[in-house]
């Protein structure tokens, strides 16, 4: 039976993610760019954060570097107490399977797979539960998300907000530390953006699951519990 | 097995593609297969037609000879071959030898009226010939369909002899034309030669000498293989030859000290003065000749055996054991297709061809693969960048992409194997018919029963695989370099 992930792995420390003096330069063609520019926060576990700023601001980057899918030029970024910066490929790899979920802005999902199929994939990557388990656990959350009806449909034939639901019961299924969603509902209407939300916050809540979501609409952020917002690669924090 | 359904559904969901590159897969799966078959099938027939109208498994000539023989020596003429009697006798002492037969090959002239039949009209024309022993010639050569008369005498061609004998009757002196010849004889001659027709033959022998003997058409023949080659040749019987070259069948050791000067004589009157005043069969003490301490000897003016193993018999296992034993009986031994005067070259070639031709289409296959593999993982960052996110290792994302063309192309070359076969199948019996000037110079003649190889199968599948496998490396390494960051930038197709 599936368990919530607040059980499992919980540290004494609260602090589940931190970043101290990170900097981000990447070349543009031949135009130098930085991205973030000395940034230093942390979340606490079990927050629900937004990462709030313009076009450009540098929001996409901090996600990279807390979901392990990129490197700071300098500084230092820990997830749940592990310099993430310093491990090689196929620990990054492992420790993305194991402690981060993803929430993306195109929703992407694996085409050629159903909704439950889509769900599954990440569990079947892990390959540490039973076949039983796993389809107890991928039931639960497709009934958390609402789509019981939609089991056996492939992402083209569902709506997106149904697929970002697949998406967000994606993300969850591993039971990780965190979830990182960028501009979950940029490509949703806004009544379904604030579901999406919604959801989320429910999930939070009860799954005392980490979310951290970048956006730039000011609804959405209304919902966060604390929003980090950011500016040309600097922070503006306000509570 | 998720990379297997994902691997399939990316098949299915490009399958316009997919199905391209299947056919050519297919296209190449074909060409190795039956184009393999058909080169390895045109080369046993050709190897068969050889051997059993040309020259036999091994061709023995003489060890003096410094040309190699072929089956167009005529143009070569050999040495003729010494001891010819210990030669038949190591033969028939061979295990593996099923038959085996002795002859020469050279030229003549047939001198013969006109159609008028008026002595003013008497023409010569060119005779090239093969001198044999009939009965053992048809037991190692099949060749001959008779249009008129017989091959000799003989009743059928096959004969009554037994394999390899010597000179023991059972056929008729005379000649055997061939009918392609006989009829290029009525265009520039205005001659036409039959059956029963008596004719002279003027030959020169190696000592010079001009000799005549009357002869008479015994048959006149088509061939039924390498009707390029026999069209111009036609056959003499051997006693014939000997008498027309002087080939006399003496143990010259056993004549008189006077006749064997005789024999060596340069002048008339050293010819004439061998019998003093008594002349005739007479020495010069006017003693006679004794015929009866003269000693026979084998016939001999033969330049060539061709000699025809028994089934299954391996080839160079036999040259090895006869190469070492040439020496001593004063022969040398070639292969059969060291002897065919290129004729097998032209299936090996045509093998070598097809080889070729089936590594260009899989050089373009593996190309085009490549280039759609390409295609397919720019088409698929953000997939691939999904996946690798959410925890899949580059090993996944190659176990994906080389699960996709290892699916396609094996379904693509069985099937062009399954589509092969089939047409193998119905060639083996039915035969091809191939433009008679390619046939006659592929296999004979006639048309190309083609026989099954399943070794070709496990050939054409592992070659299908490793070309596969060589063409994905790249597009793997390309798919392999994809980070996970392309899953944040773009956008899923």
């Amino acid at each position: 039976m599936f368990k919530p992930a607040q059980g499992k792995g919980w540290k004494s420390s609260m602090k589940i993610v931190e970043l101290k003096n990170v900097k981000k330069t990447y070349m543009l063609g031949k135009t130098e760019v930085q991205a973030l520019r000395g940034l230093s926060f942390s979340i606490e576990r079990g927050d629900f954060a937004a990462i709030a700023g313009p076009s450009g601001s540098g929001k996409t980057t901090i996600l990279n570097m807390v979901g392990c899918i990129d490197t700071p030029t300098e500084g230092d970024v820990a997830v749940e107490g592990e310099d993430v910066a310093v491990l090689p490929d196929k620990e990054l790899t492992r420790f993305r399977l194991n402690k981060i979920g993803f929430i993306f802005q195109s929703f992407n999902l694996i085409p050629v797979l159903n909704v439950f199929e889509n769900i599954e994939f990440p569990l079947l990557l892990k390959r540490d539960i039973g076949r039983k388990e796993r389809q107890e656990l991928i039931m639960h959350f497709i009934e958390e998300v609402g789509l019981e009806e939609r089991i056996r449909n492939k992402p083209a034939e569902l709506s997106g907000g149904q697929r970002q639901r697949v998406a967000i019961a994606r993300a969850l299924v591993t039971r990780p530390v965190i979830v990182l969603a960028d501009e979950p509902t940029a490509n949703l209407d806004s009544e379904t953006g604030h579901m999406i939300v919604d959801l989320m916050k429910e999930i939070n809540r009860n799954e005392k699951t980490t979310f951290i979501f970048s956006t730039h609409d000011r609804h959405i952020m209304e919902h966060a519990g604390r929003v980090i917002n950011i500016r040309d690669g600097m922070l503006e924090e306000r509570q | 097995m998720v990379f297997l359904k994902i691997a399939l559904g990316s098949l299915v969901r490009r399958k316009k593609r997919m199905i391209s590159i299947g056919l050519l897969v297919f296209f190449g799966a074909v060409l190795i297969v039956f184009g393999q078959e058909f080169a390895r099938s045109a080369k046993t027939a050709a190897r068969r037609a050889i051997v059993e109208n040309l020259t036999g498994d091994v061709l023995l000539y003489s060890a003096d000879s410094k040309e190699r023989p072929s089956a167009l020596s005529w143009t070569t003429p050999l040495g003729n071959i010494k001891n010819i009697a210990k030669i038949r006798e190591f033969l028939a002492g061979q295990v593996d030898v099923e038959s085996f037969t002795a002859y020469a090959q050279n030229y003549a002239i047939i001198m013969v009226s006109g159609e008028t039949g008026r002595p003013s009209q008497e023409k010569e024309i060119p005779f090239i010939f093969t001198a044999v022993e009939p009965q053992s010639y048809v037991k190692v050569f099949d060749n001959f369909e008779a249009k008129e008369g017989s091959f000799f005498g003989l009743e059928e061609t096959g004969g009554s002899g037994t394999p390899g004998s010597s000179l023991s009757g059972g056929f008729e002196r005379g000649i055997v034309v061939s009918d392609a010849q006989n009829k290029r004889y009525q265009e520039f001659y205005d001659v036409t030669l039959k059956v029963g027709d008596a004719i002279t033959l003027l030959g020169l022998s190696e000592g010079g000498s001009v000799n005549a003997i009357k002869t008479v058409v015994r048959g006149i023949y088509t061939a039924r293989s390498f009707e390029n080659i026999y069209d111009y040749v036609n056959f003499m019987d051997i006693e014939s030859y000997s008498s027309l070259y002087n080939f006399t069948g003496v143990d010259t050791s056993s004549l008189p000290p006077e006749l064997l000067k005789g024999l060596s004589a340069t002048s008339e009157d050293e010819i004439f003065g061998i019998g003093g005043e008594h002349g005739g069969a007479s020495l010069s003490d006017g003693s006679a000749i004794d015929f009866s301490k003269l000693k026979t000897t084998e016939l001999s003016g033969f330049s060539l055996v061709s000699v025809r193993l028994k089934d299954g018999v391996p080839l160079a296992g036999f040259m090895n054991k006869i190469e070492g034993e040439g020496a001593s009986y004063g022969f040398k031994a070639v292969k059969w297709d060291e002897a065919s005067g290129g004729f097998a070259k032209i299936a090996s070639f045509l093998g070598l061809f097809i080889y070729g031709a089936s590594g260009l289409v899989f050089l373009i296959v593996a190309l085009i693969i490549m280039n759609t593999l390409i295609i397919n993982i720019l088409e698929r960052t953000a997939e691939i960048g999904t996946i690798r996110a959410i925890g899949g290792s580059r090993g996944f994302i190659r176990l994906v992409f080389l699960t996709e063309t290892l699916v396609l192309n094996g379904l693509s070359g069985l099937g062009g194997i399954a589509v092969s076969s089939v047409l193998v199948a119905v060639f083996s019996g039915r035969g091809i018919s191939l433009p008679p000037v390619i046939a006659r110079y592929l296999v004979g003649g006639g048309r190309l029963y083609m026989s099954f190889e399943p070794g070709l199968i496990l050939q054409a599948l592992l070659i299908i695989v490793v070309i596969s496998v060589i063409a994905t490396l790249y597009p793997l390494s390309v798919a392999t370099r994809v980070t996970p960051l392309k899953a944040m930038s773009e956008t899923m197709q």
